[in-house]
């Protein structure tokens, strides 16, 4: 099993982090890890998925997420998921200013297939947007107004090369 | 579907009736006219032969009179028969009279008849007869003509046809009754039981048709009954064959929802009782939100694979879920693994189903997981501990004495009851274990790290409890006996990495000019001291055999070769003086093997042998001095050549094999001197120098099995 995607984890359990680098690398996942919330930005540009702790100490999840954005430029195309066991906070994960929620915390398996899913997800939305984008012209208006199923990320999923929204 | 036109559904049955109908009413009408017809005429007949009757009597009365002019007596008959109501007109002419000589009723219309002579008639509305009368002798007298009403007739004839008519109705729709009950029976009712039971299979029901009548019809109805019954037991076969796959298999629409479920293993496997007219994304993720990113991916999945065209579903079928975990609270070990493959069921090259197959993996995957885990795991450690070996031998082993030892300690400390377990014995422990995994963390053996952490979350959870309970205590006796354990573990994985073997624990360093100075000054020496220093300068087999290890492989190679080091007794003291000499007889004796023992790969394989040629270097410690082999699993020595050599050299074999020959100076089985080998002196010289030090070498060999030299103190 070749790359199958790179993951950044951010967690203050030094045992979760190797638990889960240990499983996610078993996937064919290529798996960096942290218990620092911040100073992550090099890794950013590099890693197509973040995982970040929601109940780490000191700083809420929330606004690690904040911060990941403001560090994260054009070129990264890294998606921000909270990790918890808490299933009400997994659900409010678009207002926090995530992409997405991996819950059921500690089962390696269940983050297994989490983790997994959220790539296919990704490569889901990127066949989509391949096959739905016109190849140039101006953003018609009605796509503006559309609501986008997910999470309400309008930068997020805007192509670095299209002009406009979905 | 074959469309029918726009012509609605008329019944057959409808139709026959219509045409018998039809056909009987022609026949009544027919009929009809028939009956009529006759009636009329023999109403008409009957009133012409009464008619002519009367008329020939009344011919005949008017003989006598009509001869004598007798008019009184004329019109008195012909008065008479105006007592029959019929006559509406009666006349007596004598011969060549244009008047009548009587007449009755002589207002009313009375046209002739044509012609002259006797006739009998109908004219219009009335029988008319006229008579010649003639006397005796045929002397034309007279004539006489009589009308009849056919007004009765008419009456009678009109009451007549009243009958016949309702006959005729009655009688047609008898018939048409008769005629439809029979086809009825015969062609409609059979066909509409056909019908009936082509939908109930159609339906998905099974159905017989009774077969009464022995022809057209009941052929169809017997083919029909076997049909179906063919059709059942298909269905029942394909079922039966479906049920007893170990897959299950659902079918859904691009709604989503499930349209079949074709075995009995999917309710079985997705335990969501009836799984026709369920959403898909609940037989898969019951109980997950919408918003979880499983549930998010397959449904958007689902929505792109209906909407994009069938040509393009295998590159989407890697983006479907290949695998799903489902929580099975009453199976062990409590969860299902699936293994799901999508197939897409098109029609004009759109999807527009979707069939999902899925396999139990559970144990399978276990298993797996199992052994991979376990396989990395191993290799991880080997290879970390690679590392220490080239870095930091001496303060792993330092560290993992102290670990032990603290760790010991410990241990004591909890499981005595007598002592007790207070916050300031609890300090310690944690600093114990806290500096280990902090050491452990150095050497990156996260095992280690691992176990220490574990024992430091228990001590956080007893918090700051004065005295633990028992069950608490036995709790943290466990978690550090689980350090203990780690450490143990890899101190073993260390020895393994080891080239030296169990030998590294007890390595000391000291510089090798050190030893060589005290060997030097206990030489000759038999006390313990010397005995010491003895040991010391003693090296083991495993250091010696390295270099053939590391080296002997790609030596073989540039030969064309493969070959594979083995070494037993690694950690075997081989004495100083020994272990000099030795290494250059190893060397020696290894590129022998390498370049006249180990055949090429493909030699070897078509001799039934592994392609690479094995050399197994072994030393045994023996009663007062080890014992060294040198074995290769190749050709075998020679005998012949030896043998031939040695004679061309003058040397007569002893009684003995041939093997003993090949320490004699100047033989060699070489064809060249390759850089291997060399010249002739080899063994010989191995020999010599062995026996500089009291050690003999033999060697034993069997053709196309291997060679096996031994090295040992005479």
């Amino acid at each position: 099993m070749s790359d199958q995607g790179r993951i950044l984890i951010i967690d203050d359990s030094e045992t979760l982090l190797a638990r889960a680098r240990s499983r996610l690398t078993l996937e064919g996942f290529e798996v960096m890890t942290t218990t620092q919330a911040t100073g992550n930005a090099r890794h950013l540009r590099s890693v197509d998925l973040v995982v970040i702790d929601f109940h780490m100490p000191g700083i809420d999840g929330g606004t690690v997420a904040e911060s990941l954005r403001q560090a994260m430029t054009e070129k990264s195309n890294a998606l921000l998921y909270l990790y918890t066991s808490d299933e009400k906070v997994a659900a409010q994960y678009a207002g926090l200013g995530f992409d997405g929620a991996f819950s059921n915390k500690g089962d390696l398996e269940a983050l297994a297939n989490q983790v997994r899913a959220a790539f296919r997800l990704i490569r889901t939305r990127k066949l989509k947007d391949r096959d739905k984008a016109p190849p140039s012209g101006p953003p018609s208006s009605h796509k503006d107004k559309a609501p986008p199923s997910g999470p309400p990320s309008s930068y997020r999923d805007k192509p670095p090369s299209s002009r406009g929204g979905r | 579907m074959a469309k029918r036109g726009a012509a609605p559904f008329v019944s057959i049955g409808t139709k026959l009736a219509l045409l018998i109908a039809a056909l009987v009413s022609v026949f009544g009408v027919v009929l009809y006219r028939e009956l009529v017809d006759r009636e009329w005429d023999s109403l008409v007949r009957a009133k012409m032969t009464a008619a002519s009757m009367v008329a020939d009597l009344f011919g005949r009365s008017l003989v006598v009179p009509l001869d004598f002019g007798d008019s009184t007596t004329l019109q008195k008959n012909v008065a008479d028969l105006g007592q029959n109501p019929d006559v509406t007109y009666a006349g007596i002419w004598s011969v060549g009279a244009k008047a009548p000589l009587a007449e009755l009723h002589p207002a009313s219309v009375h046209p002739d008849l044509s012609g002259a002579g006797s006739a009998t008639a109908v004219v219009e509305d009335a029988v008319v007869a006229r008579r010649v009368v003639l006397d005796p002798t045929g002397k034309r007298l007279g004539v006489a003509r009589i009308h009849f009403s056919l007004a009765p007739e008419r009456t009678a004839f009109d009451a007549s046809k009243r009958h016949i008519f309702v006959l005729s109705v009655v009688l047609a729709a008898g018939v048409a009754a008769l005629l439809i009950g029979v086809t009825r029976r015969l062609i409609v009712t059979p066909l509409e039981r056909l019908a009936a039971a082509t939908r109930k299979v159609e339906e998905g029901g099974t159905a017989r048709v009774s077969v009464s009548s022995n022809d057209e019809l009941g052929r169809l109805g017997e083919a029909f009954n076997r049909m179906a019954a063919a059709i059942v037991d298909r269905e029942r076969r394909l079922q039966e064959l479906f049920d007893h796959m170990r897959q299950a298999i659902v079918v859904f629409g691009p709604d989503g929802i499930v349209e079949r479920s074709a075995s009995r293993r999917a309710d079985d496997l997705f335990e969501t009782g009836a799984l026709e007219g369920t959403a898909i994304r609940d037989v898969l993720y019951a109980g997950q939100p919408d918003h979880s990113v499983e549930v998010r991916a397959f449904e958007e999945w689902r929505e792109v694979v209906f909407t994009s065209p069938a040509s393009s579903f295998d590159e989407l079928a890697d983006l479907a879920p290949s695998e799903l975990t489902l929580e099975r609270p009453s199976r062990d070990p409590g969860r299902v693994v699936l293994l799901l493959e999508f197939r897409p069921i098109a029609r004009d090259g759109v999807v527009n189903r979707v069939m999902l197959l899925a396999t139990d993996v559970t144990e399978a995957r276990d298993l797996k997981h199992l052994v991979e885990a376990e396989r990395l795991e191993h290799a991880r450690r080997i290879s970390s501990m690679r590392l220490l070996l080239a870095g930091g031998a001496h303060q792993f082993q330092s560290f993992a004495e102290r670990a032990a030892k603290r760790l010991g300690e410990c241990l004591d400390l909890v499981r005595s009851p007598s002592r007790a377990l207070d916050s300031s014995a609890r300090e310690e422990i944690f600093k114990v274990v806290h500096t280990m995994r902090g050491e452990a963390r150095t050497f990156e053996l996260s095992s280690v790290e691992a176990s220490a952490m574990n024992v430091e979350e228990i001590l956080a959870k007893l918090g700051h409890d004065a005295a633990p309970a028992e069950a608490q205590r036995a709790k943290l006796a466990a978690a550090i006996e689980g350090a203990l354990a780690a450490v143990r573990s890899a101190t073993d994985d260390f020895v393994e990495a080891s080239p030296i073997g169990r030998a590294i624990l007890d390595q000391v360093t000291v510089l090798r000019s050190d030893v060589a100075t005290l060997l030097a000054m206990t030489e000759g020496r038999d006390d313990e001291i010397a005995k010491a220093v003895a040991k010391f300068a003693a090296r083991p087999f495993g250091e010696l055999a390295v270099r053939q290890t590391t080296a002997l492989p790609a030596l073989a190679e540039k030969a064309g070769k493969e070959v594979r080091v083995d070494v037993q007794g690694k950690d075997v003291p081989i004495p100083a003086e020994v272990a000099s000499v030795l290494s250059g007889v190893l060397t020696h004796l290894c590129r022998n093997a390498v370049a006249h023992g180990i055949e090429p790969p493909i030699e070897r394989e078509e001799r039934g042998k592994p392609k690479a040629g094995r050399i197994l270097l072994s030393c045994t410690p023996g009663p007062s001095s080890p014992l060294v082999a040198v074995e290769d699993d190749g050709a075998g020595l020679d005998t012949q050549r030896i043998r031939a050599q040695a004679e061309a050299l003058g040397i007569a074999a002893s009684g003995g094999g041939a093997n003993e020959l090949v320490f004699l100076p100047g033989l060699s089985t070489a064809g060249s001197a390759s850089d291997l080998a060399g010249r002739g002196m080899g063994l010989a010289a191995v020999a010599d120098d062995l026996a500089r030090i009291d050690w003999k070498i033999s060697v034993s060999s069997e053709p196309s099995k291997g060679t096996r030299f031994t090295l040992e103190h005479r």
